[in-house]
């Protein structure tokens, strides 16, 4: 008779919103005294300029750490996005100087995506390969593409139009930040408010629990696996606009970025964890001390000594919060 | 000789929730003390405190005489105490040996680990102790039930002094049950003392010297188990005598709901045949392997089946997943509850709607008023004792998370209901509570298909019961003709 | 007696992998390069075909190598692959300076030549190490950093930044090294910044000189020393209008280098002689086996492209190595 005497620590769905605020009050202290000591220390810091930039910066593991988000809430990892980005860009990239316009080859390139994604979604769920593996056969097998299909050479002398996606600002603000701040909206939203939403967090408690609940994991699978890699794609054309070309290099190791900017906002490898707002500012955590140690020069070894530590504390921080509710 | 723990005036606040209230607690050596109580009692609470996993707001605590202050599990375990809990906590990839020594395995002179020794000296404590397990073998390749022995052993095994048995029967068999009691007899005879925690009347009168009675976190009586009686007991814990419990008013069978036709499914169960109707609870009882979980998941569409006909109001029907199963109104509760029917790092909102999205969605957008509503209206009809509907399920009781897994099959309004040991890990309390929903759903109406291999239960309970013995049906018998014997006769494979 | 037999042994190996080469067969030269997707090492290779291509009936040449230039262990792989097939030489621009080294040991003592280009391995059993002088290519760029600074009226004043593309590698640590000690030589008043590292990540090159540029108002002068970087660092200054008052110099040449060079966003390359080390690595090993001794250590020469010279012959092949490819 476990006579468990019901804590009030907030959980995840029932209050997506209140779970978060535990979480996310941490991240926005630590947020907050970054900016604060960055814009003491560094004159440029809090300037348009450099905001700008960091928006920027940002966005590509921003957009890239929301799909990882939702794989990660599923119990499950995405560790190809980083070779879809590179693909994405190749891809696009090769239709646009074939002549290919704009708005084709970009939904184009977006579903190509999507159908990455979902070969990892049939390794996952028809072959029960787990994802880790799955996905990582599938990095492999993309790099090996894009390397074929680019001939190992950057994809160049693209359309201006194209670049000027990523140039762009409205109001002053950055459109590829735009772009992450509407997918982190709709993203949150299908988190909370959805059914698919609440599929993902069953799947993520127990693919079990979730079957006899009546969930078919074969749709909620493929598509969550297909978002994550039609986020990535989408990186993946920002990065070549930003860039102005496809390159086949790009994007390498970003999946380990998108999986801590996840982890530092809440997520758990166990699954069933995490809140878009985390991951959001779990990215701007990330590149914000990057950008701050460019600004103040510091050792560029011990920044990422720095940017691990972070990653270590705001993750014990929260487990230590949650096991004192837990503990009372 | 002094007292093994000596606890005085605990207390434990959680926000919301007294837990404990002023509760005393003391363990004599070569003494069986049992812990009883409703859900919520708190007898795991002060199990906590006395293990060190909690601290005390308030009130003292002695271990073997001395004064303890600021206590932790590792302080525990140096002190000589271990605690068995229900779900094993043990390595289950490594091997039994290895499970007893666990990170301090014996070396050799070499500096290697001592394998002959460490599989020696364990084996002949199995042996000793009257359990058949070979110590090399790895712990997950056994049964459960000789896994949960094994949990058992390990403390005997490191000499621990205070042992304390939290439900360390729920996964036992009969036979294992007596090894277990004739281990606690030994501890006892060599002046250990021993807490003991279950929901089960009869192993507390059968193995206990006095029992702890808690209610609502307060100390209601300790006394001798010589001196009193499981009415006694059940009364001083939920206020009404066990009589009471499985009494329930029956109501009219109606109509046909459910009928199986010779449904098969190799080599789990076959040629099985039944017909449950609106208003009825059918019984399906069978010992262990008889086939009886798996042959109602195979009704609810969560197991393929080889052969054989379900029909559902007359209808033929053929479940593929149990989504189809849940849309035609039929719910489901499984016997693993932890692993199979809740979604445990959710909160009881989303667990109580958990096979109810698809109805209160539009548009695959979530209503989350009615969400809100379906959570309120369940956890109010049922009695569901949480702070509030964001908590985490897993910081439930066991009796309360089953109501929420009933909530959920509420809330999809099924007109069927199949569950597989409704009560397992539920306190008296609890079980009474659930036996009166099935009660009220009988009377609405609902078909209740239900597995129990807990004879009062579902002796008390079912209009008609099914005995499977290793997948066949040896017959079905109805209520004015039950009869302990007779049932257990024909769960043996032996006619009636 | 022992020694004899030893001696013998020896001796028939030799034999035996020198056999065919007495035989008219073609010998097949492996040649592994440290990442097969950038311009430079595809230049390397195309040295090396048209080594081969020109003596038809001499030699054959095998291509191969990682994918990516930081994935050292595939590179390492590859090679003990390659040692286990047996071809009769091998060619290596070895990514790491040691991981290489028991393989490369092994091939020698197997009677196979290894030459290494680019990177020097640690270890003397090579046949011979042919590269540029990375240290002496570093402190042409701090030349003609300074060079152009006098061009262009300005006082050898301020802070020049350096970004590198990865750390650790012997090759980049050697041109900023270089560097470093050019710009003291050449202009002691100009303050180095820390070097910024990349991973050879073009969005991360763009990204960190953005933040360099803006942090830094006083910077003249940029360093960065490897494709990668110079595209980067050519893409920001071209973007913040800052190219006629930051001098920029990098190393290698890419198609974007090469347009950086044009528009003025680079204003100047220190090149290598890619093709030629592919080229010159494959005839040292023709001629290792035909019994030559071959000097340790070759410089095959860094040279500078700048807006005025880049459509000259010479340095139009420098710039784009595989136009040179014989199809």
């Amino acid at each position: 008779m476990a006579d468990k005497v019901a804590t009030t620590e907030p959980s995840g769905l029932a209050g997506i919103r209140r779970i978060n605020i535990g979480t996310s009050a941490t991240l926005m202290v630590i947020v907050v005294i970054l900016f604060v000591f960055l814009s003491m220390t560094s004159p440029v810091f809090l300037t348009g300029a450099n905001l700008s930039n960091l928006l920027r910066q940002t966005s590509i593991n921003g957009i890239i750490a929301l799909g990882m988000l939702m794989v990660i809430i599923t119990a499950g990892i995405d560790l190809s996005v980083g070779a879809v980005v590179a693909i994405a860009g190749i891809v696009n990239a090769l239709m646009l100087q074939a002549g290919v316009p704009m708005l084709v080859s970009i939904p184009l390139t977006i579903v190509i995506g999507a159908i990455i994604g979902m070969f990892n979604g049939f390794l996952v769920f028809e072959v029960r390969i787990t994802p880790f593996i799955a996905s990582l056969g599938t990095l492999t097998i993309v790099r090996g593409l894009v390397m074929i299909i680019s001939g190992a050479r950057m994809v160049a002398n693209l359309p201006v139009e194209f670049g000027r996606i990523a140039s762009a600002e409205l109001l002053g603000i950055p459109s590829m930040f735009i772009v992450w701040m509407v997918l982190f909206v709709l993203t949150a939203f299908l988190l909370s408010y959805t059914q698919i939403g609440r599929n993902f967090f069953i799947i993520g408690s127990s693919t079990e629990v979730a079957r006899l609940s009546g969930i078919r994991l074969r749709p909620n699978i493929y598509a969550v696996y297909g978002l994550c890699s039609a986020y990535a794609a989408l990186a993946g054309i920002l990065l070549s606009a930003r860039l102005s070309m496809g390159v086949p290099t790009a994007g390498i190791s970003y999946e380990l970025d998108a999986i801590a900017a996840v982890v530092i906002g809440g997520g758990s490898l166990f699954g069933a964890a995490g809140s878009a707002f985390g991951a959001v500012l779990g990215a701007i955590i990330m590149q914000t001390i990057r950008n701050g140690g460019n600004l103040l020069g510091v050792d560029p070894f011990a920044l990422e000594v720095i940017i691990g530590a972070l990653i270590l504390i705001a993750v014990g921080v929260d487990q230590i919060r949650v096991r004192r509710a837990e503990r009372g | 000789m002094a007292e093994l723990i000596a606890a005085h005036g605990i207390t434990k606040v959680f926000p919301g929730v007294r837990a404990l209230d002023n509760v005393d607690f003391v363990l004599q050596p070569g003494e069986v003390h049992a812990l009883v109580g409703e859900n919520g009692a708190g007898k795991s609470t002060l199990i906590k405190i006395l293990m060190g996993a909690y601290r005390r707001d308030e009130g003292t605590l002695q271990i073997k005489g001395r004064e303890i202050r600021e206590f932790n599990p590792q302080a525990a375990q140096a002190a000589g105490m271990a605690a068995v809990y229900q779900d094993i906590s043990l390595a289950r990839s490594l091997s039994v040996g290895e499970n007893f020594y666990l990170g301090r395995m014996p070396t050799t002179k070499w500096g290697t680990i001592d394998w002959t020794g460490a599989n020696a000296r364990c084996g002949d404590l199995l042996k000793d102790l009257g359990l058949d397990i070979d110590p090399r073998v790895p712990l997950k390749s056994l049964p459960v039930a000789k896994q949960e022995m094994v949990a058992i052993a390990k403390p005997v095994f490191e000499g621990a002094d205070i042992l304390v048995f939290d439900e360390p029967t729920a996964l036992l068999t009969n036979e294992e049950t007596e090894i277990l009691f004739s281990i606690i007899r030994r501890l006892k005879s060599e002046g250990k003392g021993i807490i003991y925690i279950s929901h089960r009347m009869e192993e507390i009168f059968a193995i206990s010297d006095r029992v702890t009675v808690l209610k609502d976190g307060r100390h209601v009586k300790t006394l001798p188990v010589a001196d009193t009686d499981a009415d006694e007991l059940v009364r001083l814990m939920v206020g009404r005598s066990m009589a009471d419990m499985y009494t329930i008013k029956r109501a009219t069978p109606g109509t046909t709901a459910l009928r199986v036709e010779g449904l098969t499914r190799e080599p789990r169960f076959r040629d099985i045949n039944f017909d449950v109707r609106h208003g009825e609870i059918f019984g399906l009882f069978g010992l262990i392997g008889s086939g009886r979980t798996e042959t109602i998941r195979a009704i609810f569409g969560a197991d393929p089946i080889d052969s054989g006909k379900v029909y559902l109001h007359g209808k033929p029907t053929r479940f593929g997943h149990p989504s189809d199963a849940i849309a035609a109104g039929i719910g489901f509760m499984s016997e693993d509850r932890k692993n199979q029917s809740i979604a445990l790092p959710l909160s009881v909102r989303t667990n109580i709607n958990l096979a109810n999205y698809p109805a209160i969605s539009r548009f695959g957008i979530v209503d989350q008023a009615a969400e809100r509503e379906a959570a309120r209206s369940c956890i109010e009809r049922l009695q569901i004792k949480t702070p509030s509907d964001e908590v985490r399920i897993r910081n439930l009781s066991g009796g309360n998370q089953q109501k929420v897994v009933i909530g959920k099959n509420l809330t999809t309004k099924a007109r069927i209901l199949v569950c597989d040991e409704p009560t397992i890990g539920v306190d008296v309390g609890a079980k009474g509570e659930i036996y009166k929903v099935f009660e009220s759903l009988t009377h609405d109406g609902v078909a209740i298909l239900m597995v129990s291999s807990y004879l009062p239960e579902i002796m008390g309970l079912a209009d008609r019961i099914l005995v499977l013995y290793e997948g066949r049906q040896m017959g079905i018998v109805s209520r004015d003709e039950f009869d302990e014997e007779r049932l257990i006769r024909l769960a043996s494979g032996l006619q009636a | 007696m022992k020694k004899l037999i030893i001696g013998l042994c020896a001796a028939t190996a030799l034999a035996v992998v020198a056999g065919p080469a007495f035989a008219k067969d073609p010998i097949e030269v492996a040649v592994i390069v440290k990442a097969t997707n950038s311009e430079f090492w595809q230049a390397v290779l195309v040295g090396a075909r048209n080594y081969a291509k020109e003596h038809p009936a001499d030699v054959t040449v095998t291509t191969n190598g990682p994918p990516a230039e930081a994935d050292i262990a595939k590179q390492v792989s590859i090679l003990e692959d390659t040692v286990s097939r047996g071809p009769k030489g091998i060619v290596i621009s070895s990514t790491s300076s040691e991981a290489t080294v028991p393989a490369i040991e092994n091939a020698m003592s197997k009677g196979i030549p290894v030459v290494t280009i680019d990177n020097r391995v640690k270890t003397d059993k090579v046949a011979s190490f042919l590269a540029t002088d990375n240290v002496a290519g570093g402190k042409l760029a701090a030349k003609q950093l300074t060079e152009q600074l006098k061009a262009m009226g300005k006082p050898l004043k301020g802070k020049v930044a350096l970004i590198s593309s990865m750390a650790g590698v012997q090759v980049l640590i050697d041109r900023d090294n270089g560097f470093e000690a050019g710009l003291k030589q050449f202009a002691p008043d100009l303050v180095l910044l820390k070097p910024r590292y990349v991973n050879n990540d073009i969005f991360n090159a763009v990204n960190t000189a953005q933040d360099l540029v803006l942090s830094n108002p006083d910077l003249v002068g940029v360093f960065a020393d490897n494709n990668t970087t110079g595209s980067g660092v050519a893409k920001v200054l071209t973007e913040t209008g800052k190219k006629d008052s930051i001098v920029a110099i990098a190393f290698d040449s890419d198609p974007q280098e090469v347009e950086a060079l044009r528009s003025g966003a680079l204003k100047a390359l220190v090149v290598q002689d890619p093709y030629g080390m592919g080229y010159k690595g494959v005839d040292s090993i023709v001629r290792a086996l035909a019994g030559e001794k071959l000097p340790a250590y070759v410089d095959t020469g860094a040279n500078v492209v700048t807006k005025a010279n880049m459509d000259e012959a010479n340095y139009k092949n420098l710039l784009d190595p595989l136009s040179r490819a014989i199809k």
